[in-house]
């Protein structure tokens, strides 16, 4: 039973640093200030199919030994292969740019020194977690600490919400202006964002899951993903209820954790900070290892962590230039969390393409065999692609009109 | 956003009066926390850094713009009045663990608050 409970630290990891990232803690507390409990909705959209598309890369990689990119190869050749791993490295680079960003602003929140020390510090201590822990190490790690991030949960219960408002903001529903819809396709797409079903599929396959692993499967997609959810949605709440009626309009890390100290104080603001710095430091790990497994996936290299740096040489390469890449970017002073909202809009490009030979492949049944999509889940993919592409199509006039959300 | 071409429209006015609103209202926030002991004073001190910065630097948009003469007053409002809130900031920054002085800046803050708010209301 103990070691079932354990099994699910990928999902944990991939969902905490996929949901709860830099870019998502602002935009749901933005969201949440602005519409009060409105978005709710949104983001359970986002949870259904994500854990949907997590849940069947887990099995194709399990039945095929091949994780997503390798797939998306195959599926789509190599022009279109190409497009889609170049837009989802944008993705990929833009996500750990603005993670390494949030890492430096957490800890400059944590011991004042300031931003521009942390960046380099962050970077080696990421350089040294990858290098030196194992896979499933790196899963416990960032997975478990991260649950810090459950005292936006508990701080938002504490602050007695109105439950059947709650429950009003969890039935999809229309407003008339365009920043809503902005809020809407952000928090739907950063649910979504590709690089938690590389990172996924991929680790799939560095712990070796097989047939019997099905079942620790879709439990991770279920549980982790919907524990991802669960966070996202306290960040609304807990918005909702301390910024929303104070006009306030949340565009730093340091003010959803502000809302951890009015339900506890001091203790409230430091086990957030915990969580923040382990959430956004799991997306960091989640968005680096996955530029780095689309490379070697896509070229065919050895690839995954499992092998070791002289096993994997040019995926090992790949990972630290990502890092390198992302450590001059954010180094030019660029706003981490303006960089993750550009990668959350910029997604939706990638998403149709990584999804769309991921669906044909898991209902094939001469690739998949017994383990291919049935009704239900070729329903909900097929439901969630058109979902994906009326996102991808909303989302860049949306954010011109927007003005990225500024209003 | 001010765009920096052309004249200030009363939209963009609006728009950097409800960034400066939002600033001082989470200010005054903050400052309460402090106030009651329950804050965390790195957090304080940067935050509050943060947020003066911000408004400097709406501050300075506001001073660059091409302002028509019928919303020149407003600009005008609307600088003293960010103008007040960096520096009740940066008294929180520079001592963020005084009660005292959390309560004053509290107090401050609420009162810049409330009157962005009258100037975007009259927008």
């Amino acid at each position: 039973m103990n070691s079932k409970i354990f099994q699910i630290a990928l999902g944990i990891l991939a969902a905490i640093g996929g949901f709860v990232d830099i870019g998502d803690i602002v935009f749901a507390s933005q969201s949440g200030a602005a519409y009060g409990y409105g978005l709710i909705w949104a983001v359970l959209v986002g949870v259904i199919g994500i854990a949907t598309f997590a849940e069947m890369s887990g099995r194709v990689a399990i039945a095929s030994q091949r994780p997503v990119f390798a797939v998306v190869r195959q599926r789509l050749g190599f022009g279109a292969g190409l497009i889609t791993l170049i837009a989802s490295q944008v993705v990929n680079l833009l996500t750990l740019t603005a993670e390494i960003g949030g890492i430096a602003i957490v800890l400059n929140l944590f011991f004042e020194v300031t931003y521009s020390t942390f960046i380099p510090i962050a970077v080696i201590a990421l350089a040294i977690i990858i290098w030196v822990t194992p896979f499933e190490w790196i899963e416990k790690l960032f997975g478990y600490i991260g649950l810090a991030m459950l005292v936006f949960l508990v701080s938002a219960i504490h602050l007695h919400p109105d439950w059947s408002a709650i429950g009003h903001g969890a039935i999809p529903h229309g407003h008339s202006t365009a920043l809503y819809w902005y809020f809407a396709v952000g928090l739907i797409a950063a649910g979504l964002m590709p690089y938690e079903v590389y990172f996924y599929s991929s680790g799939a396959i560095e712990e070796r899951w097989k047939t019997k692993d099905l079942g620790i499967n879709r439990a991770n997609a279920l549980l982790g993903f919907g524990l991802g959810g669960l966070l996202s949605i306290s960040l609304i709440v807990l918005a909702a209820e301390v910024f929303h009626p104070l006009g306030v309009q949340p565009s730093f890390l340091a003010t959803p954790i502000l809302s951890a100290g009015v339900a506890f104080g001091e203790i409230g603001i430091v086990i957030a900070m915990v969580g923040v710095l382990f959430a956004v430091g799991g997306a960091a790990i989640d968005s680096c290892f996955s530029g780095a497994y689309n490379m070697a996936q896509f070229l065919g290299w050895e690839w995954g962590k499992y092998r070791k740096a002289a096993g994997a040489p040019r995926f090992t390469i790949s990972w630290m230039v990502m890092l390198a890449l992302a450590f001059i970017i954010v180094s030019t002073g660029v706003d981490p969390v303006a960089v993750t909202e550009y990668s959350v809009i910029f997604s939706v490009f990638a998403l149709p393409l990584t999804y769309f030979p991921l669906l044909l492949i898991a209902r094939d049944k001469t690739f998949m065999g017994k383990h291919a999509n049935g009704p239900l889940a070729t329903f909900m993919g097929w439901l969630y692609f058109l979902v994906i592409i009326v996102a991808a199509v909303a989302a860049v006039p949306l954010m011109f009109i927007t003005n990225v959300g500024a209003g | 956003m001010v765009s920096g071409c052309g004249p200030l429209t009363a939209n963009e006015l609006r728009e950097e009066v409800s960034g400066l609103h939002s600033n001082a209202a989470e200010g005054a926030l903050m400052a309460h926390e402090v106030a009651l002991n329950k804050s965390r004073s790195t957090l304080t001190r940067v935050h509050a850094q943060e947020l003066s910065a911000d408004n400097a630097a709406s501050e300075e948009k506001l001073s660059d713009a091409i302002v028509s003469n019928g919303l020149q007053h407003d600009v005008n409002e609307a600088i003293g009045l960010a103008d007040e809130a960096a520096t009740t900031l940066d008294q929180l920054a520079l001592d963020p663990k005084d009660e005292a002085t959390a309560a004053d800046a509290e107090r401050k803050l609420m009162g810049i608050a409330a009157k962005l708010d009258q100037l975007k209301a009259g927008l």
